[in-house]
C-alpha cells in the first residue's frame, strides 16, 4: 500500500489544467495513477461529476471551469468523451472497451489515454470517485 | 507637511485620488498617470498619499490611509507600488467588463490582444511592435466589453523587467533620465516610441499568445476556441464580479477571434511573419 500511497501522491501533485499539451506531465501522471488502478484495480470504479463544475461547449472540445476557482480545465476530443461517459455513469474499464469498440484502429492508445484523461479530471477535481461499487 | 496637488485618475469610471507632496513627486505622478482616465475627487474609492521626507537620505513613502504600502529611498519601487496599487482600485470590484491580464496594440483595423502572466515577455514584445509602427494600448492590462469586443486599455508607461534594457536598446534610442529605474526594473515613456500617441479603444481583432524562449525558433500556431479560452482564462482577473464567472461571453470573444500562440526566441523576421499572417493588423 505504500507504493500506491506514493505513487498516487505523486499523481495528485501534478498541477494539471490542461489534458492535452503538456506530454511529460501527463507520462508520468499517467504512469503513476495506471500502477495505482492495476494495483487497486479500480477499472471498475465509477466516476462522478463534480457539480461545481460547469461546461462551456465549443465545436469537438469543451472547457470545464469551477466556480470555486474561476480557472478553466481544457478537453479534447478524447477527454470530452470519456467525461460524457462518466457523466452516464459507466465504469473506466467500460468506458475504455466501448472506446476500443469504436476506435480499434487506435486500440493501442486508448487505455493509456482514457487513464490520463481520468487522472487529470481526478486531479483537477472535475470528477469525483463514485462511493458506488 | 504640506499638501502640492492631487491628481484624480482610474480606469473604466473607477478611480483614486493621489494626494502629493512635493513638486519632484508630481512629476512621478505624471509620469505614472498621464494617460489615465481623470475624474472627480468626489468619485475616487480610495486616497493615496505621495510623501518626501528626510534632508540627508529623502525617504519616499507610499500610503493608504494609516497604511503604509512602501516605504523607501527607490523612485521605481514606489512608482511600481502605486502603479499596482491603481490597478487593484480600479479592478477589484469593476463589473464593466472583463479585465484581461494582457499587453495590447492597436491600429485602424483594430486591436491585438496580448495575454500573458509575468515574464512572458509582453512589454518587451509590444515595445518592439510599437517600434516598428504600431499603437500602443497597453502593456498590462485591459477590459473586454460588449457584444462588439470593445478593448479598453490601461494606458500606462512600459514597466520592463531589469533584463530587458539590453533588447530595449537595439530597438529604441533612451537615456538613464527618461526612465525611472531600480535593482527589479524600469519604467519607459511609451511616448518615446509611440510619439504620436492618441487614445484609441478599438474592437479585438486578434489574440496572440506571446511566449519568449531563448533560441527558440519563430513559431505562429492556431488554437482553437476552446483551448484559447482556457489560456484566456489564466489571465483573465475579474472573473468574481460577473455573474455566471462571463465565461459565456469570454468564449464568444474566443470562438469569433482568430487566436494563435507566438513562440519566438528573437525578432528576427518575426514581423515579416505578423504582417504576413495578418496583413491588416501588422
Amino acid at each position: 500500500m505504500a507504493l500506491v500511497s506514493i505513487l498516487y501522491r505523486l499523481q495528485r501533485e501534478m498541477t494539471f489544467h490542461f489534458i492535452s499539451g503538456i506530454k511529460s506531465q501527463a507520462k508520468i501522471c499517467c504512469l503513476s495513477f495506471f500502477f495505482y488502478l492495476l494495483l487497486t484495480m479500480e477499472y471498475l470504479h465509477k466516476f462522478l461529476l463534480n457539480p461545481d463544475f460547469k461546461v462551456e461547449k465549443f465545436d469537438n472540445e469543451i472547457l470545464l471551469y469551477a466556480v470555486s476557482n474561476t480557472s478553466g480545465v481544457y478537453l479534447n476530443e478524447t477527454a470530452y468523451l470519456v467525461w460524457e461517459m462518466c457523466s452516464q455513469g459507466q465504469s473506466v474499464e467500460e468506458i475504455v472497451l466501448l472506446l476500443e469498440e469504436t476506435y480499434s484502429h487506435q486500440k493501442e492508445t486508448i487505455r493509456e489515454d482514457v487513464t490520463v484523461a481520468i487522472t487529470s479530471l481526478v486531479d483537477y477535481g472535475a470528477l469525483i470517485p463514485s462511493s458506488d461499487e | 507637511m504640506n499638501k502640492t496637488g492631487s491628481r484624480t485618475v482610474g480606469f473604466c469610471d473607477q478611480f483614486v485620488t493621489i494626494n502629493f507632496y512635493g513638486e519632484e513627486l508630481e512629476g512621478l505622478v505624471d509620469f505614472l498617470c498621464c494617460d489615465l482616465q481623470t475624474g472627480p475627487e468626489s468619485a475616487a474609492r480610495a486616497c493615496y498619499d505621495v510623501m518626501l521626507g528626510g534632508s540627508i537620505n529623502p525617504m519616499l513613502s507610499l500610503w493608504l490611509g494609516e497604511r503604509c504600502q512602501y516605504s523607501g529611498e527607490c523612485r521605481y519601487e514606489l512608482a511600481y507600488t502605486l502603479i499596482n496599487e491603481i490597478i487593484y482600485q480600479c479592478i477589484v470590484d469593476n463589473a464593466a467588463g472583463h479585465a484581461i491580464h494582457a499587453a495590447a496594440i492597436g491600429s485602424a483595423n483594430g486591436a491585438v490582444l496580448l495575454p500573458g502572466k509575468s515574464g512572458f515577455g509582453k512589454s518587451t514584445l509590444t515595445a518592439w511592435l510599437v517600434s516598428k509602427g504600431c499603437n500602443y494600448l497597453t502593456d498590462e492590462l485591459v477590459l473586454l466589453s460588449g457584444k462588439k469586443k470593445q478593448l479598453l486599455p490601461f494606458t500606462r508607461p512600459f514597466s520592463m523587467k531589469a533584463g530587458s534594457s539590453a533588447i530595449l536598446n537595439s530597438f529604441v534610442q533612451y537615456e538613464h533620465k527618461d526612465t525611472i529605474s531600480g535593482v527589479g526594473g524600469f519604467m519607459l515613456p511609451h511616448r518615446l516610441l509611440n510619439p504620436d500617441f492618441s487614445p484609441l479603444t478599438p474592437a479585438l481583432s486578434l489574440i496572440l499568445f506571446p511566449e519568449y524562449r531563448e533560441g527558440a525558433v519563430t513559431e505562429l500556431n492556431q488554437l482553437s476556441s476552446a483551448l484559447g479560452c482556457a489560456k484566456l482564462m489564466e489571465c483573465y482577473v475579474n472573473a468574481r464580479n460577473i455573474e455566471g464567472l462571463g465565461i459565456s461571453q469570454l468564449a464568444d470573444y474566443t470562438r469569433n477571434t482568430p487566436i494563435c500562440q507566438l513562440v519566438y526566441g528573437s525578432f528576427d523576421g518575426l514581423y515579416e511573419q505578423l504582417h504576413e499572417s495578418f496583413p491588416l493588423l501588422f
